[in-house]
């Protein structure tokens, strides 16, 4: 096993494209690492790049105290699992495991202890003689899983090893490849665009957006504290409520206003985020995320000050949760991480959200299911203004202030 | 359409089944009197030598030409390098080369490194012949074969041969049993190079056929007893080699 250091590395390919543009990123000994991101943003051509697969234009990777950019993928001593799992169809599931551990000349007998205990933590005893084409999609992934485990390699590298199977099967799998990463300890690197499954099986998280690194941080961390609003609109599902608002300090402290609405934010966030000082009087963009709103008339004492009167467009009973959506008149906030988000949805999405441009802005809000809200029925929200986020609507960057940054 | 298509080899069969005074053209579509196997036992006789002959020809050139062709298709497929396509156009223009547009030099040719007149010539250029065609089938299907399976090999630890040998050739069988087919049955059939290029002692099996034929009276029966001699191997081939047109061979190594 062995840290990842990956330093200043691009990625032109021959048509001109950067995929990936001075990328920083270090992997300690034994830790999940999950590069997430939308689709085409570089992360695969990243992973690729250290499994030896795709050439580094500029910049070292270091696997251990190695630099392997010179280094044939078969000699990096790493693992991968692909998304479409590539297994080889000829060969039994053993055979499958068993080939790397043959082309490397291990002992026979050596072979058949590993995969044997790759396939018993793997649940695939039974399986072992089958060809791909008689295994469910479960048990391929798994063999593709023991193929990298028999290995005892330095690094596994995943790309999306989960986006091929059903939901529920994807749930139970991402429990179980994290906890057979913990029980390995291999340092791992993990690609994938879907931000639940980062959140929840990585150590830390690597967003990235267009080729370039975003924020690395654990998946709290990057929750809490979003660097920039892609991140912030990134991370969380449903994603983060963004508007454009005026800061107005006023005698009861700090107010934001957008439309007919005004919201007191909490003295709390005030101090936690001391560069708001310098946007007073300014315009900022608010982000509140879904579970930060409650229906006023479930929260004791909820201040005036506090809440958005809303009308439901949608109601969704999840049944632990209630989501509802509902308009607020302010334009939607278009820039170009916004856009890059709403493009990752669909081009419906993007062109959505253009014409909605001067109209107003779609809000989620996640709610109590006790709540008795109805839809097309207005109902007052109580906004915990203690977790807010703002962001300079110029950059783009989170605004906090001397105590994170 | 069946019917119409396989009267010739009614006649072929029946001909050679009848004696030398029944066969007539007035009764060419009577079925024989008794059963002549002699006359496939003249024919026999007559031809060993010469299938022999194609046999120790024809083997070789199928097989060393499908080996080629599938190292040829799978660089071209699978390790593209520069101008990778623009090679695989050309191999496939050697196709269109008609045989008798190139007899005079391939002629001069054998005779300079000594192979004219022999098997081996022939087999050499048969083998050369075949390539495009082999290419072309290998290549083809090699293309279809998933771009992550080769990766996952060459992570696993296989470079260009190993991955070729533990990989792609037992996933190409079926490719292998269309190649050799072809290969082996146009190859056997092939008259013009076989004459042009052989001694009467190295004759393949068509030419003999077409010698069997006496100067001043052909025994049809005979002829026709040979003639279905000589077609034999090929169907014997095509049945055994058919077993391997196998489906769904990738089936399970990629999902989707």
């Amino acid at each position: 096993m062995a840290a990842i250091v990956i330093e200043n590395v691009s990625k032109v390919f021959p048509d001109g494209t950067e995929a990936v543009r001075d990328l920083d990123l270090e992997i300690a000994d034994g830790e999940f690492m999950v590069l997430v991101g939308p689709s085409g943003c570089g992360k695969t051509t990243a992973l690729r790049m250290v499994a030896g697969l795709e050439e580094i234009t500029r910049g070292t990777i270091r696997i251990g105290d190695r630099i392997v950019n010179d280094i044939a993928p078969k000699d990096r001593d790493v693992a991968m699992v692909f998304q479409n799992y590539a297994l080889y169809p000829h060969m039994t599931a053993h055979e499958n495991m068993a080939f790397g551990l043959k082309l490397r000349k291990v002992p026979k007998a050596e072979i058949d202890r590993r995969v044997k205990e790759a396939a018993a933590m793997l649940g695939l005893d039974e399986v072992l003689n089958r060809k791909p084409k008689h295994l469910s999609g479960g048990q391929r992934q798994r063999v593709a899983m023991g193929r990298a485990i028999v290995r005892s390699p330095q690094a596994f590298l995943m790309d999306e090893p989960l986006s091929n199977l059903d939901a529920k099967l994807r749930v139970q799998m991402r429990a179980e490849l994290a906890k057979t990463q913990a029980s390995l300890g291999v340092t791992t690197m993990y690609v994938t665009h879907d931000q639940v499954e980062a959140m929840t099986m990585g150590d830390r998280v690597a967003v990235i957006k267009k080729g370039l690194l975003q924020q690395v941080d654990t998946p709290q961390d990057l929750y809490e504290c979003p660097v920039n609003l892609f991140v912030g609109g990134f991370i969380g599902s449903p994603a983060m409520n963004m508007v454009e608002v005026e800061l107005v300090w006023s005698a009861g402290g700090l107010v934001a206003e957008f439309g007919a609405n005004r919201l007191e934010i909490d003295e709390e966030a005030v101090a936690a985020h001391p560069d708001l000082a310098a946007f007073k009087g300014r315009r900022v963009i608010l982000g509140i995320r879904p579970e930060d709103m409650e229906d006023a008339s479930l929260v004791r004492g909820a201040p005036e000050t506090r809440r958005l009167p809303a009308v439901v467009d949608l109601r969704e009973a999840l049944g632990s949760e209630l989501l509802i959506h509902f308009t607020v008149d302010v334009p939607p906030v278009l820039t170009e991480d916004i856009k890059e988000l709403a493009a990752d949805t669909g081009v419906e999405a993007v062109q959505d959200l253009e014409k909605r441009a001067g109209a107003h802005s779609v809000f989620v809000a996640r709610l109590d299911p006790r709540s008795r809200v109805r839809e097309r029925e207005p109902v007052e929200l109580f906004v915990d203004t203690r977790r807010v986020h703002f962001f300079d609507p110029n950059t783009g960057l989170g605004i906090y202030g001397d105590t994170r940054h | 359409m069946v019917v119409f298509y396989l009267l010739p080899v009614y006649v072929l069969l029946i001909t050679g089944l009848k004696s030398f005074g029944e066969v007539d053209l007035s009764t060419m579509w009577r079925l024989p009197s008794g059963l002549h196997f002699d006359n496939f036992i003249a024919a026999f006789r007559a031809l060993k030598p010469h299938l022999r002959n194609s046999a120790v020809m024809a083997i070789p050139a199928a097989l060393i030409s499908s080996m080629l062709g599938s190292m040829n298709g799978y660089v071209l497929a699978k390790w593209k390098f520069r101008g990778a396509n623009l090679i695989f156009t050309l191999f496939l223009f050697g196709m269109f080369i008609p045989y008798q547009s190139i007899l005079i030099p391939l002629v001069l040719f054998l005779q300079r490194i000594g192979l004219y007149g022999s098997i081996p010539g022939l087999v050499l250029v048969h083998v050369i012949y075949g390539i495009p065609i082999t290419t072309l089938i290998f290549r083809n299907y090699y293309a279809t074969v998933p771009t992550d399976v080769l990766e996952a090999a060459r992570i696993d630890g296989a470079g260009i041969l190993r991955t070729y040998g533990y990989i792609m050739v037992p996933l190409s069988v079926p490719s292998f049993a269309v190649a050799l087919i072809w290969q082996f049955t146009s190859i056997w059939n092939e008259f013009l190079f076989a004459i042009i290029l052989t001694k009467p002692s190295s004759w393949p099996v068509t030419v003999a056929l077409n010698n069997l034929a006496g100067s001043q009276i052909v025994q049809w029966n005979v002829q026709m007893a040979g003639a279905l001699l000589t077609a034999l191997p090929t169907l014997v081939v095509y049945i055994f080699l058919g077993r391997f047109f196998l489906r769904g061979l990738m089936a399970g190594a990629v999902k989707g």
